[in-house]
């Protein structure tokens, strides 16, 4: 009986630990150019350093592998977002103009725009000539979303609208593309046009070192001081030196 | 006094030295505002150091209509100043508020405005004329010290410092900074840093700072 009883309780214990000990080796993190399970493919895996994996098959390949798909985030910057990371599971998605349709480009006062946008995360649309900002977004499908905004009487030149993919970044259309946001007056409408931003070159010169050359800004008197105690300092360890040779002789 | 071995001696005099040594590299990196990263100058560190959720909630502020800037206050290192516009220069190159007056700071047209979806940039003098201008302490912003941009339309777009960069002149990250696609209304404001070249008459590097609406 107590033999039994014993043997019992090895088991149980014996399960315990294999119990536990499955899921640690189930558990172990994969990484980027191991094999992967078929079932696994398509499933993605954030390693604690914020490495993204993804199991995909490579071409001329059949057994897929993990793939180091951290550098296919979109756009923007990491540490500028502090709300939770888009989610890993289409690491590759790329916003862009190609994702958001515009029933109508016509920008004229009571007309209407629909938007419909493909975006994993969620979406906010914006402009200066709706009669609502931000425009309300509904969901329609897994990663579609629509909104209708319906211009005022009075609209704004330029007349612009920005629809956003949380996580993805952003795009922009203007009546007046090639022009910067110091628009004015009510001389808006026409048709809405993509714009990118016009990105400068070249150096950028803001000051013109005065306060620097006169010791606001410099370094000099810092330095002077800090050769200061290295020389005393070293001065110092050659009298210790010296003296230890006199103690010695 | 008990005789020390010469062994002894000779590593205290070598880790006297050394100690020295030590002492000369830490002034000389921290005096000028040469070389290193913004971190080393006493300037913010990058965001990506200092977790930024606690001080930009940003996640239910709205983004704000287009309506250019007017004026901009940073209460932390005693900055109010108008606010201009600036735009392109024939060369491509970006217009710089002019030195004669070294308290005006300068919006780029050619990019959102504060408190649109986007980067806004606006740039401002660090020195003029033998005087500190509008930028000159922007160096001491910190993460979560808060910059209120005032509108056009009479409204104040408020954002947190998120972090600092410096860079060279010559690496200026001008697509991140003016061109970045973001899904969030950002500021960010540029000014010179870094070592003086008397040769060139300019500052070696560009001191960018980047910053979230939290508050409109």
């Amino acid at each position: 009986m107590r033999a039994s009883r014993l043997a019992a309780v090895g088991i149980a214990a014996g399960s315990m630990m294999l119990g536990m000990a499955a899921p640690a080796l189930a558990d172990t993190p994969p990484k980027a150019g191991q094999f992967c399970s078929k079932d696994d493919v398509g499933k993605t895996y954030t390693g604690d350093d914020g490495t993204v994996l993804k199991c995909m098959v490579k071409a001329g390949e059949e057994q897929p592998r993990w793939v180091d798909v951290s550098g296919d985030e979109p756009g923007g910057d990491p540490s500028e977002s502090p709300s939770p990371s888009p989610t890993p599971t289409k690491p590759a998605f790329k916003f862009g103009y190609d994702k958001v349709k515009l029933s109508s480009l016509r920008v004229a006062p009571g007309y209407k725009t629909t938007f419909t946008v493909t975006c994993p995360t969620s979406v906010v649309i914006t402009g200066n000539g709706y009669t609502q900002n931000p425009l309300p977004v509904k969901k329609t499908g897994d990663d579609t979303w629509t909104a209708t905004g319906t211009f005022r009487s009075k609209l704004p030149d330029p007349t612009t609208a920005t629809v956003a993919c949380k996580g993805y970044g952003s795009v922009s259309y203007s009546t007046r593309p090639d022009k910067g946001g110091n628009g004015g007056g009510n001389g808006g409408g026409g048709t809405m046009k993509p714009k990118t931003p016009k990105i400068p070159s070249g150096r950028i010169d803001t000051g013109d070192g005065s306060m620097y050359m006169s010791g606001g800004n410099s370094s000099a008197p810092l330095l002077a001081a800090g050769w200061g105690v290295l020389m005393a300092a070293g001065l110092g360890a050659v009298a210790l030196r010296r003296r230890t040779v006199r103690e010695r002789s | 006094m008990p005789e020390l071995p010469a062994s002894a001696a000779g590593r205290r005099a070598a880790g006297a030295a050394a100690g020295a040594l030590l002492i000369g590299l830490l002034f000389s990196g921290c005096g000028g505002d040469g070389g290193g990263d913004a971190a080393a100058s006493g300037t913010p560190e990058p965001a990506a150091a200092q977790p930024t959720g606690a001080t930009t909630p940003a996640s239910n502020v709205h983004p704000m209509t287009q309506s250019p800037p007017t004026k901009i206050a940073i209460p932390k290192i005693g900055v109010s100043a108008p606010v201009g516009s600036i735009g392109l220069l024939p060369d491509g190159r970006v217009e710089e508020p002019p030195l004669s007056k070294p308290n005006l700071a300068g919006w780029y047209e050619e990019g959102v405005t504060p408190g649109e979806i986007g980067p806004a940039v606006i740039l401002g003098h660090v020195d003029a004329n033998g005087k500190p201008a509008v930028f000159y302490r922007l160096k001491e912003l910190k993460p979560g010290d808060k910059i209120q941009v005032g509108r056009k339309d009479g409204s104040t777009a408020t954002f947190a410092v998120q972090k600092a960069q410096r860079v060279d002149k010559d690496a200026f990250p001008h697509k991140k900074v003016f061109g970045e696609s973001l899904d969030h209304a950002s500021l960010r404001l540029v000014t010179c840093g870094g070592a003086f070249d008397p040769k060139i008459g300019h500052y070696k590097d560009n001191l960018i700072v980047y910053a979230r609406l939290v508050g409109s």
